[in-house]
């Protein structure tokens, strides 16, 4: 006490204006409530999840009680996403006397001030995802060297649905900041919609559509790093750019843009990827967002302000992906699609074309 | 002007485990370390300024013109390194002072140091010395990292009335490091350090008393690249959180550093004539430290962190008939807090108590033999807390030290020297699951007078043996004094 008395004395006298007081609190005594809602109706039993990128520490998990109320407490100061998916009963829209069971989600930014107790509610949506073709896994950063080579990127899609799903006519597009803006857009081989049935995908099973679709890690690496992709199922070619590889045994996905001269590459640390159903192919005043199948934006920085729309991604995957490092972009599990990439992707260590990491 | 050489000699052994290269972090209550001054070592005996630094007191110490050159190397092989050590370093310090006696009445002392530092297969760590940074940078390299810079100082004395003295020293100093690999870490320290001082000398010169204030202010820039990979820049809270840096092409780390002390003196000579006296000095400061982290154009806050607290010192010393004695304690008492980025919260804590508690004697009946002896007890008492981590260190540690020393003059104008010492450091939570480190130093040295002046040479040789470990870690030096 009397060291104190001295401190602040001294402090007082000598120093004041230019050393700050003291906080009285302590850092991990915050306590986040958050209401949990469907419209006006409270949400019960839902898997809330609390993250932090301010800090290396572990996701909080908790579940909302009958109120819809989760707290979480002893939580470090920080800014945290706040994750929310599940299945709710709610009321039907179709008959008002009964109860219908939906996927719902929600996310959110929370930005807690200088309080011990931070109070928000956030709203959920239904999640509006179907099984389906989804883009299961992203390799776009490149492997480990010293010559910015990133042409062994690939995608992998997934059939996450209890019926075979052929891929002729669909698009597949490198977007701008929002669905107006096509950047690329390269199309399946076949007509769309079923006019031709060429190119199934059995339910449960893997698509790989390669940037060029040959044996990287031989011809490139000399066996090291990057990934073969010589026995990829699609290949995307531009017939305007002369040099581009063209594998003639795997089927192409064929630029439809004029004037476009380059393959499809894509940003190796962030960018945005869409797969449509190929019923709207005029690019140019952007892409239906009826059609679209799936899109996954990713950014390797947290701090990335969301570009895409919410209706084909609520959020972006990627936070902390390392250029050159053979680093690649999976959902947690095949087909997991909650329609928000920050949750439904994670960093895995090396690409797993054809397949899914462990 | 033995005394003081002992206690350089015994806080060598003390810093073991601080690199040599601290000389750019001026710390709040750096009296501690000021035993390392290259002029004064080997020249006289503790004196007010010594203990203090109010440079009012300089000239009641330094009576005579005196020029010192001295360059040394040291090699430290951390056989045993810590995570974020390197495995081995090399310091090189060239050094030059000089002091001036212009007047009866003034006293210029000048000062040009010039350091270079050699950091070997540093892990991680973008700080050149990872513990003692609470805002700590790393990235996921190990390089080399070769740090240089000079450091000058000035110091006046000037006596206004016959009983009243006036001192002013400004120490400045610029250091660049660059780390070999990528993120190819550049840093760049510029360190002010200023005195002003009062003092009163009583009219038969055997009692002082004296005032002093400090500021010193400290500017690191730190900017670490990527080249094709990214090297994943960190940056720590304490020593169990970090928070990873953005994937950029280049990350700035701003770290600032401010900080006042003020401090009272008294000494009291040759009492009723019997050879004792006693002197003390007591200084209170705090310092504040802001880190910034961000792109070159625009850094946010990452930590922000204050030191308060208050530093006493006490000798009562005998001087008399060829022998020179004194016991001396300090107690040194600071408390750190910091706060993370933007939220007003106590992220740690550091409360720490030092107390010593020595004596050194220094015996000069039997020419051509003069023999020293000293010992020191030293009670460390950690509190320190990391509250996001969960993480408590409540210790207190108890290190001793023992030196023995014995010069030896050859005729008129040559001496050897030999010394050894032997310690027993207990190591923080730093040092995980090392319980103690056994520490023997030797040093054995030659000096002769020549016309143009006196040389000395030394060589040094330090071994620390850590329990619970295989390696251990060395340390080798030589020196080249000239002096005049």
């Amino acid at each position: 006490m009397v060291k104190k008395l001295i401190y602040l004395g001294f402090i007082a006298i000598f120093l004041t204006g230019c050393f700050k007081d003291q906080p009285s609190l302590h850092d991990r005594e915050l306590s986040i409530q958050l209401f949990v809602k469907y419209e006006e109706q409270a949400l019960k039993n839902m898997p809330v999840t609390l993250r932090t990128n301010d800090y290396n520490l572990s996701a909080y998990k908790d579940t909302t009680d009958s109120t819809g109320m989760v707290r979480f407490d002893d939580l470090p100061f920080a800014e945290y996403s706040v994750d929310i998916q599940g299945e709710a009963t709610i009321q039907s829209y179709l008959d008002s006397t009964a109860l219908d069971t939906v996927m719902v989600t929600a996310s959110k930014i929370l930005t807690p001030g200088n309080n011990e107790l931070y109070q928000d509610t956030v709203h959920a949506i239904v999640s509006g995802t179907s099984p389906g073709i989804k883009i299961n896994e992203l390799y776009t950063c490149g492997p480990p060297n010293k010559f910015f080579y990133f042409y062994d990127q690939f995608f992998e899609l997934y059939n996450s649905s209890e019926d075979t799903i052929y891929l002729d006519g669909m698009v597949f597009c490198r977007m701008g900041t929002w669905l107006e803006n096509v950047t690329y857009i390269f199309q399946f081989p076949g007509e769309p919609m079923g006019g031709t049935q060429d190119y199934p995908v059995p339910p449960d099973s893997f698509v790989v559509v390669a940037q060029d679709a040959f044996n990287h890690r031989e011809e490139i690496f000399n066996g090291e790093k990057s990934v073969d992709l010589s026995n990829a199922d699609f290949e995307f070619r531009n017939s305007l750019d002369y040099g581009d590889y063209d594998n003639p045994d795997v089927p192409n996905l064929e630029n439809l843009e004029e004037g476009h001269t380059l393959d499809f590459m894509v940003g190796v640390t962030g960018d945005i990827i869409l797969i449509a159903d190929g019923s709207d192919v005029n690019y140019v005043d952007g892409i239906d967002p009826e059609s679209v199948l799936d899109c996954v934006e990713y950014s390797s920085s947290s701090t990335h302000e969301k570009d895409i729309e919410d209706i084909v991604d609520r959020g972006f995957a990627g936070v902390g992906l390392i250029k050159y490092s053979g680093q690649s972009l999976e959902r947690i599990t095949p087909g997991f699609d909650t329609n928000n990439s920050t949750v439904d992707f994670e960093i895995i260590e090396s690409p797993t074309p054809g397949y899914q990491h462990e | 002007m033995k005394l003081s050489a002992k206690i350089v000699w015994i806080f060598l052994v003390i810093s073991i485990l601080i690199s040599s290269s601290l000389a750019y972090e001026n710390e709040l209550f750096s009296a501690v370390n000021f035993f390392e001054d290259q002029y004064i070592k080997g020249y006289k005996k503790s004196n007010l300024y010594d203990v203090s630094l109010n440079p009012a007191f300089f000239k009641t110490a330094y009576t005579e013109n005196l020029t010192v050159y001295q360059i040394s190397a040291q090699r430290q092989l951390n056989l045993y390194s810590r995570y974020f050590d390197p495995q081995s370093e090399d310091d090189i310090v060239l050094d030059l002072d000089w002091i001036k006696q212009l007047s009866k009445n003034s006293t210029l002392v000048a000062g040009v140091k010039y350091n270079r530092s050699f950091h070997n297969e540093v892990n991680r760590s973008l700080e050149k010395n990872y513990y003692e940074h609470y805002f700590a940078l790393t990235d996921t390299t190990t390089g080399d990292i070769e740090y240089q810079g000079p450091q000058l100082s000035i110091l006046y004395n000037h006596e206004l009335a016959d009983q009243f003295l006036l001192g002013l020293e400004i120490d400045y100093g610029v250091e660049r490091g660059l780390k070999d690999i990528y993120t190819e870490c550049e840093t760049i320290l510029r360190n002010i350090d200023m005195r002003a001082g009062l003092g009163y000398q009583s009219t038969d010169g055997h009692t002082y008393a004296g005032i002093s204030a400090r500021y010193f202010n400290r500017q690191g820039k730190y900017e670490a690249v990527k080249e094709y990979e990214d090297a994943f820049v960190k940056t720590w809270f304490g020593y169990h959180l970090y928070f990873p840096e953005n994937p950029r092409s280049t990350n700035r780390k701003d770290d600032d550093r401010e900080g006042f002390q003020l401090g009272v003196q008294f000494e009291r000579k040759n009492i009723l004539n019997s050879g004792f006296g006693f002197r003390f000095s007591g200084d209170l400061g705090a310092q504040k430290n802001t880190t910034k982290v961000g792109r070159p154009t625009f850094t946010q806050p990452r930590g922000y962190w204050e030191r308060e607290g208050y530093d006493l010192t006490g000798n009562i010393y005998y001087h008399k008939n060829g022998i020179y004695g004194q016991l001396f304690f300090t107690q040194c008492d600071y408390y750190d807090w910091a706060s993370p980025k933007t939220y007003d919260v106590l992220v740690l804590e550091n409360d720490q108590q030092i107390s010593r508690f020595g004596s050194l004697v220094s015996i000069d009946l039997f020419q051509p033999l003069e023999l020293d002896a000293g010992f020191e007890i030293r009670s460390i008492n950690t509190d320190y807390t990391e509250h996001v981590a969960d993480f408590q260190y409540n210790a207190t540690r108890n290190e001793n030290f023992l030196l023995l020393g014995a010069a030896y003059n050859l005729n008129p104008v040559s001496s050897v020297n030999l010394k050894g010492t032997y310690s027993t450091l207990q190591p923080d939570f730093h040092w995980e699951g090392m319980d103690k480190i056994n520490v023997m130093g030797l040093q054995a040295g030659y000096g002769r007078q020549f016309v143009f002046g006196k040389l000395d040479v030394n060589f040094t040789y330090q071994l620390s043996d850590l329990d619970n470990a295989d390696d251990n870690i060395e340390q080798f030096g030589v020196s080249i004094m000239y002096r005049k």
